[in-house]
C-alpha cells in the first residue's frame, strides 16, 4: 500500500530547509535587499554620474559646487539626488562608489572569521579536554581583548602605507581576527551538541576514522549553524568597519561610507544629507544581513526539523 | 448501567500546513462508574487526543469539532471555559506519561498537594495540609512526611508518579485519565503503580480511563477495553471478550503479534505500516493490512454497530466492521 | 563445531563522580554501573541481557562492542584479546567488521544529512569491501535482504517510518558479513504492530547470515521470543543465567522472581501471584555492602547482608547468585503457562 511516486519533491535537508526558507519574510525580505544591494554596489562605479576622487573629492573640472539644499519633499534639483557637499561631492555618486567597499569588507572579514571559527570550534569540541581547554582560553582571550581599541591602533599604524587592494586586505584580516572567537564559542557548542548524537557513535562502531566522522558527519550537520552565524557576523563586520573609518582611522586611500561620513562630518549641522544618506545605507546593509540571517536561522532550525 | 462518562461521535482535527490531520474522527465509548477502562492504540491511534478532548485542552492547531461528551448529565463541548475548570481538577482529573514534567521542581510535594487541594476544594491551609498527608497514604507512600518535606527531584520515578496522583486526586474526582502513566517507569515499580490504581477503583469507587499500548496492562487491570486505530475506534467490550473473542481484525492481528513473556509464540507481523492522517486510506482505515478485507472495505466507513448478544460478560459491545458477523476471529 | 564467539570475563567498569574545584578536582565517589560481569556468547546463538534501567546493560554491550574500555577484566573476541585487538588499528578496523551494534531509536542512530543508499554503502565503504558499480549492487541486496524496496535507497532518515528505519539500521550492521550483532532494544521504540515485523526479520536473519545476537531489552516478552539464553542484570552484576526455558520456566533467584511476576501477560485470565518488592532499585553509586539485592529480598539472610556471592551453578547451565537459592530455600515460582 506504500505509494511510490515517480518525481518527488527532494527531501534532503537542504531543500527542507530551502522551502521552509522560502516561508520566512524575514528571510526573503532580507534576501531582496540583499540582491539590490549587490547590484548597486557591482554597478555603483559605472552608474555614478559624476566622478569621485577620494583624495580630494573635487568634481572633474569643477571646483567650490556650492551646497545644493535638498527640499522636501521635492528635490530641488535633480541632477544631485542626495545633495553635494562643500567639498565638491556628489553624496549619490559618492554612496554608489563606496557602497562595495563595504560589502566586500564585512563579506570577506565574515568568511575569514567564520573559516578561523570552524577551525577552531571543530578542533575544540571534537578533541576535548586539553586541546579544547587550551583553545577556548585562547579563544576567552580573542573575546574579552578590547577589539575596537586596537583595530584603531593597527589601522592608524599600519594601513596608511597600503595600496588600495592590499588595504582592503588588510581591514579583511584585522575585522576578521577579532570577530572569528565568538563565532568559534558557539560553533564549539554546536559541535558538541552533534558528537552527543547517537549516529556519531555508531559511525565509530562502523569502523568509521576519525577525520571522516569529523568531515562527513558532524561538520555537515553543524554547517547549519554556520550559516546562520556568517550572515550575522557580515553584519557586524560591516558595522565595526564603519566605525573604524567613521571615527578618523580609516587609511585615507580608500572611499568607503564610513569615510564619507567622516569627511563630512564636520559639516553636519550645514549639510546633514551627507551624513544621512550613507548612513542610512549601511542600515539598509545591516539589516539585509540581519533579516537574512533570521530567515536561514528559521529553515533551518533543527526545532522544526521532522 | 448509568455510564460516568460517554463519548458520542467525538471528531477532533488538527489544521496544520501539511494539511487535516483527523486526529480523532467519530469516536464513540462510555466508561461505567468504578471500573478501569482502557483506551488501546499505538501511535496516531487518537487516543491521546481523546483525551485532551475529553478535558478540552487540545493543542492548537487542534480543534473538536463534533460530538458529544456527556459527564454529570451535561456535554462537556458546549460549556464555557469557566465552567471546564470547575471540573479539571475537580471532577476529572488527569495524570500522564511523565511526571518529571507535571511536577515543579520548584516547591516541596507539600506545596504543591496544598496548592491543589486549595484550589479545587474549600478547604484552609490547615485544613489542606492534613489531606495532603492522607492524599499521600491513600497511594500508599510509605513515610509521608518525609516526602511531604521532599522536593520532586529527591524522589525516584515511582515515587513521583504517585504524588502525581495524589495530586490528581486532590479535589476527590469522579474520573481519572492516565495518559500512559506506567511507560517511562520500571517493571517492578509500574506494578505496584496499577497494583495502587486497582486499589483505587476498589477501595474508593474511582472510574479511570487508562490510556495505554501494552495489551498486558491492558489485560491484567482493565475491565473494560476501547481499541483505537488511526483515529477510529475498532471496537469496544470487556476485557475478557476482547482478548478472547475479538470482533475486529485488527484486535486480532495485535493479538497475534504480541510476543507473550508465559510461552513462546510464533509471532504473526501485521503488514504494512500505520497510515498518515492526512491522507487515510478510503473506506475502512485498517483495510489496507487486513486480511479480510473485501470491496466494501475499500469504499465505505465502517458505522457502529451493536453486538451485545456476543458480549459474554459485561452485556454491551461494540464493532466497527463490516464484516464481524461473518468473521471467526481466532486467537490462539 | 559451536565456540565462544566472545567473552566477558569479570568486567568492571566505574564512571567516577568528580567534584569540581577551581584549581583541583576530587572523585567524590564511583558509579559502579558494571561491576564483574562475566558473560561468554556462543556462535550462532542468542544471548539475552535483561534487567530495569540502571542495571548497567547497556554499558555492557557498550564494553562488549568495544566502544568503551572496561576499567579490569577482559573482552576476548574469537579468542584475541580485545585490549590488543584495538591498540592494533588493522586488527581493530577487522574486529569493527566482525561485530555491529543497533540501536534502541532508529531515528538518531543514522545521519540526518545521508541518504537510506548513502548509510547503507557506508560501511562498505569504510571497509574497502566493494566499488564502484559493485558498490550500488552491494547494497540494494543489503536493502532486499530487510524487505525494503531500492526507491528507499533515495530517502532520507526523516522520511521514513520507524520501522523502516530500523530496518535501514539492520541493513547497515549487515553489511560487512558480521558474525555478532548486538541488538540493544531494537524494538523498544516502535509500534506494537510493527515489532513483530522487525522480530521475525532478525530471526530470519540470523538463520540465514549465520548470526549471533546479544539480545539487550528490559521487555521480557520480546526477550522470550528472540533468545536462546537470558542473564538478569541487576545493579551492574548478572544474579542469573539460564537457557531461556529454563529461566523462565524455573526462576531461582529472587530479583528474577520478582522481575517475572511483576510482568503483566497479555491474557486476562492468567491471573498471577505477584511477588511484590518493596522500596526501589538502590543508587549504583553506594551499592548495598553483601548481596546487592539484600534490600530488597524476601528471602534475606545475614550472610546475605555481610557477603557477596558469585554465580553459581545450579545445573544444567543454570547459574544463580544467591546465597539462599542453591539450597531449595526459594519457593518455585513458574512464567509457563500450559502449554496448548
Amino acid at each position: 500500500m506504500a505509494t511510490q511516486t515517480v518525481r518527488r519533491r527532494s527531501a534532503s535537508q537542504f531543500a527542507v530547509a530551502l522551502r521552509r526558507f522560502r516561508r520566512s519574510k524575514a528571510g526573503l525580505t532580507g534576501l531582496g535587499m540583499l540582491v539590490f544591494m549587490s547590484i548597486v554596489a557591482a554597478l555603483g562605479p559605472r552608474i555614478a554620474p559624476y566622478n569621485v576622487n577620494s583624495n580630494n573629492l573635487l568634481l572633474e573640472g569643477e571646483t567650490d559646487i556650492a551646497p545644493t539644499w535638498l527640499k522636501p519633499p521635492l528635490f530641488h534639483n535633480w541632477a544631485f539626488p542626495f545633495g553635494t557637499t562643500v567639498g565638491g561631492l556628489d553624496v549619490f555618486s559618492g554612496v554608489l562608489v563606496s557602497l562595495h567597499v563595504d560589502m566586500i569588507i564585512g563579506v570577506g572579514a565574515a568568511l575569514f572569521a567564520m573559516a578561523l571559527a570552524i577551525l577552531v570550534g571543530l578542533v575544540s569540541g571534537f578533541y576535548g579536554r586539553v586541546v579544547d581547554t587550551v583553545l577556548m582560553r585562547i579563544t576567552e582571550l580573542f573575546i574579552v581583548f578590547p577589539a575596537l581599541l586596537f583595530l584603531l591602533l593597527l589601522s592608524r599604524l599600519l594601513a596608511g602605507r597600503l595600496t588600495g587592494v592590499e588595504t582592503i586586505l588588510f581591514y579583511i584580516i584585522i575585522i576578521g581576527v577579532f570577530s572569528w572567537a565568538t563565532n568559534a564559542r558557539l560553533i564549539r557548542g554546536e559541535v558538541l551538541r552533534v558528537k552527543s548524537l547517537e549516529f556519531i557513535e555508531s559511525e565509530k562502531a562502523l569502523g568509521a576514522s576519525t577525520s571522516r566522522i569529523v568531515f562527513r558527519h558532524i561538520l555537515p550537520n553543524v554547517l547549519a549553524q554556520v550559516v546562520v552565524l556568517t550572515s550575522f557576523t557580515v553584519a557586524t563586520s560591516i558595522l565595526t568597519e564603519v566605525a573604524l573609518f567613521f571615527l578618523g582611522f580609516g587609511s585615507g586611500n580608500i572611499l568607503s561610507l564610513g569615510e564619507i561620513m567622516y569627511l563630512n562630518f564636520p559639516y553636519m549641522d550645514v549639510e546633514w544629507w551627507s551624513e544621512l544618506f550613507p548612513g542610512i545605507s549601511v542600515v539598509i546593509l545591516v539589516l539585509a544581513f540581519n533579516l537574512l540571517g533570521d530567515g536561514l536561522s528559521d529553515a533551518l532550525n533543527p526545532k522544526l526539523r521532522e | 448501567m448509568d455510564s460516568v462518562l460517554t463519548v458520542e461521535g467525538l471528531k477532533t482535527y488538527f489544521y496544520t500546513e501539511a494539511g487535516v490531520v483527523r486526529a480523532v474522527d467519530d469516536v464513540s465509548f462510555s466508561v461505567k462508574p468504578g471500573t478501569i477502562h482502557a483506551l488501546v492504540g499505538e501511535s496516531g491511534s487518537g487516543k491521546t487526543v481523546t483525551a485532551q478532548s475529553i478535558l478540552r485542552i487540545v493543542p492548537k492547531p487542534g480543534r473538536t469539532v463534533g460530538g458529544r461528551i456527556m459527564f454529570e448529565d451535561k456535554n462537556l463541548l458546549e460549556l464555557g471555559e469557566k465552567e471546564m475548570r470547575r471540573i479539571r481538577g475537580r471532577r476529572i482529573s488527569l495524570i500522564q506519561q511523565d511526571p518529571t514534567a507535571t511536577l515543579d521542581p520548584m516547591f516541596t510535594v507539600q506545596d504543591q498537594l496544598v496548592e491543589a487541594i486549595m484550589v479545587t476544594t474549600e478547604l484552609d491551609r490547615e485544613q489542606a495540609k492534613r489531606k495532603a498527608r492522607k492524599l499521600l497514604e491513600d497511594v500508599r507512600i510509605p513515610g509521608p512526611e518525609n516526602v511531604l518535606r521532599s522536593y520532586p527531584h529527591q524522589l525516584s520515578g515511582g515515587m513521583r508518579q504517585r504524588v502525581a496522583i495524589a495530586r490528581a486526586l486532590a479535589g476527590d474526582p469522579k474520573l481519572l485519565i492516565a495518559d500512559e502513566p506506567t511507560t517511562a517507569l520500571d517493571v517492578t515499580i509500574q506494578a505496584q503503580i496499577l497494583e495502587l490504581m486497582r486499589g483505587l477503583r476498589d477501595e474508593y469507587g474511582l472510574s479511570i480511563i487508562l490510556i495505554t499500548h501494552d495489551l498486558g496492562i491492558v489485560a491484567q487491570v482493565a475491565d473494560e477495553v476501547t481499541v483505537m486505530y488511526a483515529g477510529k475506534v475498532c471496537e469496544s467490550a470487556s476485557v475478557v471478550d476482547v482478548f478472547y473473542s475479538p470482533l475486529h481484525p485488527y484486535t486480532q492481528a495485535l493479538l497475534l503479534s504480541v510476543p507473550r513473556v508465559d510461552k513462546r509464540v510464533k509471532l504473526r507481523a501485521i503488514p504494512g505500516n500505520i497510515p498518515d492522517l492526512v491522507d487515510p486510506p478510503k473506506g475502512c482505515r485498517f483495510h489496507p493490512r487486513c486480511p479480510y478485507a473485501v470491496e466494501k472495505c475499500s469504499q465505505e466507513e465502517p458505522k457502529l454497530e451493536r453486538a451485545d448478544y456476543m458480549a459474554d460478560h459485561s452485556g454491551e459491545r461494540s464493532v466497527y466492521c463490516h464484516r464481524f458477523r461473518e468473521l471467526k476471529l481466532e486467537v490462539k | 563445531m559451536v565456540g565462544e564467539l566472545l567473552e566477558l570475563r569479570d568486567v568492571k567498569k566505574y564512571f567516577p563522580l568528580t567534584e569540581r574545584y577551581t584549581f583541583r578536582s576530587r572523585v567524590a565517589a564511583y558509579v559502579k554501573a558494571v561491576d564483574g560481569v562475566s558473560l561468554s556468547i556462543p556462535e550462532q546463538s542468542t544471548v539475552g541481557l535483561v534487567g530495569e534501567s540502571g542495571c548497567g546493560k547497556t554499558t555492557t554491550a557498550k564494553i562488549a562492542a568495544g566502544l568503551i574500555q572496561p576499567d579490569s577484566g577482559d573482552v576476548v573476541f574469537m579468542g584475541e584479546s580485545l585490549a590488543s585487538t584495538l591498540s592494533n588499528p588493522k586488527a581493530a578496523k577487522e574486529f569493527r567488521r566482525k561485530v555491529q551494534l543497533v540501536y534502541q531509536n532508529p531515528y538518531s542512530s543514522l545521519d540526518p544529512m545521508m541518504t537510506v543508499g548513502d548509510i547503507v554503502k557506508e560501511p562498505l565503504v569504510i571497509h574497502g569491501l566493494a566499488r564502484g558499480g559493485e558498490l550500488d549492487e552491494a547494497m540494494y541486496s543489503l536493502l532486499k535482504k530487510v524487505n525494503l524496496e531500492e526507491y528507499h535507497a533515495l530517502r532520507y532518515p526523516h522520511e521514513l517510518s520507524g520501522g523502516q528505519r530500523q530496518r535501514v539500521c539492520i541493513a547497515r550492521a549487515l553489511a560487512t558479513q558480521p558474525k555478532l550483532v548486538l541488538l540493544d532494544e531494537p524494538v523498544s521504540s516502535l509500534d506494537l504492530s510493527i515489532r513483530a515485523q522487525i522480530l521475525n526479520l532478525l530471526m530470519d536473519l540470523k538463520e540465514k547470515e549465520k548470526l549471533s545476537y546479544l539480545y539487550i531489552s528490559h521487555d521480557l516478552a520480546t526477550v522470550r521470543q528472540m533468545c536462546d539464553s537470558v542473564a538478569v542484570m541487576y545493579l551492574g552484576r548478572i544474579v542469573e543465567y539460564a537457557p531461556t526455558d529454563e529461566l523462565f520456566g524455573n526462576p531461582m533467584h529472587p530479583y528474577t522472581q520478582a522481575l517475572l511476576s511483576a510482568i503483566p501477560v497479555p491474557d486476562p485470565k492468567v491471573k498471577r501471584k505477584r511477588i511484590v518488592l518493596e522500596g526501589d532499585v538502590p543508587n549504583p553509586v553506594n551499592p548495598p555492602a553483601g548481596c546487592r539485592f539484600n534490600t530488597r529480598c524476601p528471602y534475606v539472610n545475614q550472610v546475605c547482608r555481610e557477603k557477596d556471592q558469585s554465580l553459581v551453578e545450579v545445573g544444567g547451565d543454570h547459574w544463580v547468585a544467591c546465597w539462599v537459592a542453591p539450597t531449595g530455600g526459594i519457593s518455585t515460582f513458574t512464567l509457563n503457562t500450559n502449554p496448548e
